[in-house]
């Protein structure tokens, strides 16, 4: 497998995509955007229809619409709540529609085809790709070292946050930017429509059975890069679509980690329940 | 000379139109500790929201005698919420919950450096608390009084000497009342300035130099400031609002500002 230079470039896209979207992933699941990414999807819709229309290249033309839109969507957001949840619905829809409509017109000039972004071909990642989804990818991670702790302390109690200086607003677009990039970078791995499983499926899978937040991500983490890898793996041996099968695998692993889960948190209370009997018993001889 | 921590002048909230808190002029001075009281609803949380800058609000909010200054830029004051503002998404441990603490954009390069002292004065604070044995297990897993000292170690972790309190008692048992009553005493002989919102008045007598009692429908929303005189602690533990009336006619308190 490794001898083809398209696989190589293809395991390059699943490892990176599969390490930083759970990273950004576990900010959204806290925050409660989990499917913030699933609509950023949306809205690189309309960049990679540019980019057709444009002739240029889809992935950055994507990464500027999609985080322009994180940033609107934001700014919405945090002015009203329920204005917000309709501003992000219009913004999603539109954002499908303009990419299937700009596509269109571009299809009248040349061959275009949306569904390799939909659903992600990743036997079709070029090498510029591979130098921008790595550079994207290390921004990201950068950004999330340093701002990372301030993310979290937010989304813990966001008015202690706030009296330590922490700006609300200026981390929520933050976040939502990160989710953006992630899309992006996950566009040709897995596609626009299921980049957001690869962001929050490994977290849900993984805090299952983890008592802490670095816990958590570093679990989510674990799970993503390899079913990503094995996912990729599966669609050369088995010529099967590897998004899909990344997403499908996560999911075999939540449910998995989700009974676990509920035998740990059972065992445990039934110890809670047995130290208190003891307790009783203790006291009243 | 003693320092006021804060200084507010005909401080006034609004929601949605209606008056939530008028015409309230406090001084806070350094070292001292001040108990908010009053029944509920009488505008106690909000006066601390609003100082706090969380709220929106009219008036004047001096911190530390500088006008030009944004108390968040010195660090040097902390909030203890009524509660954990909700159940977490992911698991937070009780560990990360305090550390929580130390995010600011002040430590945003620097944090790399002082690892260790940071987890050390994590665990001073968990064992201040006596949580330290409790420290891996999710924040959300710990009883209602185990949260409330939770955040009581999150406020002091970082060696903030302003410590804002928002009924930090209710809920905890009386033996660790009277620890966190015994540590509140050893911050202020250290110098911290404590404001307590409370309703257990009676654990935290030893300790109040200064009562600010909220409920009023006149002209302020302060009905009584100043010295902790049983007469008037004895009037307000009853939660009586008539009481309180009662007491801005005819008591003789040490100020009533704006009365």
């Amino acid at each position: 497998m490794l001898a083809y230079d398209f696989m190589q470039r293809a395991l390059i896209a699943a490892l990176v995509v599969g390490f930083v979207a759970p990273v950004i992933g576990v900010h959204l699941v806290q925050r409660r955007l989990a499917l913030l990414g699933d609509g950023m999807g949306h809205v690189a819709l309309t960049g990679v229809g540019i980019s057709f229309l444009m002739g240029s290249s889809p992935m950055p033309t994507a990464l500027v619409v999609a985080v322009g839109g994180s940033l609107l969507v934001e700014l919405v957001r945090t002015r009203s709540r329920a204005a917000g949840d309709l501003a992000l619905a219009l913004l999603f829809y539109g954002g499908i529609a303009g990419g299937v409509m700009l596509s269109s017109f571009a299809a009248t000039r040349r061959p275009v085809s949306l569904t390799s972004y939909l659903f992600g071909a990743i036997s079709t990642v070029t090498r510029s790709d591979v130098k921008v989804l790595v550079a994207t990818a290390a921004v990201a991670l950068i950004l999330l070292a340093v701002f990372g702790p301030e993310l979290l302390s937010l989304s813990i109690d966001s008015d202690s946050a706030a009296i330590r200086g922490i700006r609300v607003r200026a981390m929520g677009m933050l976040l939502s930017a990160l989710a953006a990039v992630t899309v992006v970078i996950g566009m040709r791995t897995v596609g626009l429509l299921l980049v957001s499983a690869i962001m929050i499926v490994p977290v849900a899978a993984s805090q299952q059975v983890s008592r802490s937040f670095r816990g958590t991500m570093l679990g989510a983490v674990v799970v993503s890069v390899v079913c990503c890898v094995a996912g990729v793996t599966a669609g050369f041996y088995a010529s099967v679509p590897p998004g899909p099968a990344i997403v499908l695998l996560a999911l075999v692993v939540f449910a998995v980690t989700a009974v676990v889960g509920v035998r740990r948190r059972k065992g445990t209370a039934r110890n809670q329940v047995d130290r208190a009997a003891a307790a009783t018993v203790a006291g009243a001889t | 000379m003693t320092e006021t921590v804060l200084h507010t002048h005909a401080l006034q909230v609004q929601v949605d139109r209606a008056r939530v808190l008028h015409n309230v002029s406090v001084d806070i001075l350094a070292g001292t500790c001040t108990a908010l009281l009053g029944p509920n609803g009488s505008g106690k949380t909000t006066f601390l929201r609003a100082v706090l800058g969380l709220i929106p609000s009219d008036g004047d909010v001096v911190w530390f005698s500088r006008r030009e200054q944004d108390y968040r830029a010195t660090q040097r004051v902390a909030l203890v919420p009524q509660m954990l503002p909700g159940v977490n998404a992911v698991p937070v441990s009780v560990a990360e919950f305090v550390e929580s603490a130390f995010s600011s954009p002040s430590s945003r390069f620097t944090r790399w450096r002082n690892r260790e002292q940071r987890a050390a004065a994590r665990d001073a604070a968990l064992t201040r608390v006596d949580l330290v044995a409790k420290a891996h297990r999710t924040v959300d897993a710990l009883s209602g009084g185990e949260q409330r000292r939770a955040l009581f170690a999150r406020a002091t972790v970082t060696g903030a000497d302003v410590i804002l309190m928002d009924e930090p008692l209710a809920g905890v048992d009386v033996e660790h009342q009277e620890h966190l009553v015994g540590i509140l005493r050893t911050m202020l002989d250290a110098g911290a300035t404590l404001v307590v919102v409370a309703h257990e008045l009676d654990v935290l007598a030893s300790i109040v130099d200064h009562v600010v009692v909220f409920g009023g429908v006149g002209q302020s929303s302060i009905v009584y400031q100043g010295g902790p005189s049983p007469q008037v602690l004895s009037r307000h533990l009853k939660h009586e609002p008539h009481h309180l009336h009662e007491l801005q006619r005819h008591e003789q308190p040490t100020s009533i500002l704006e009365m």
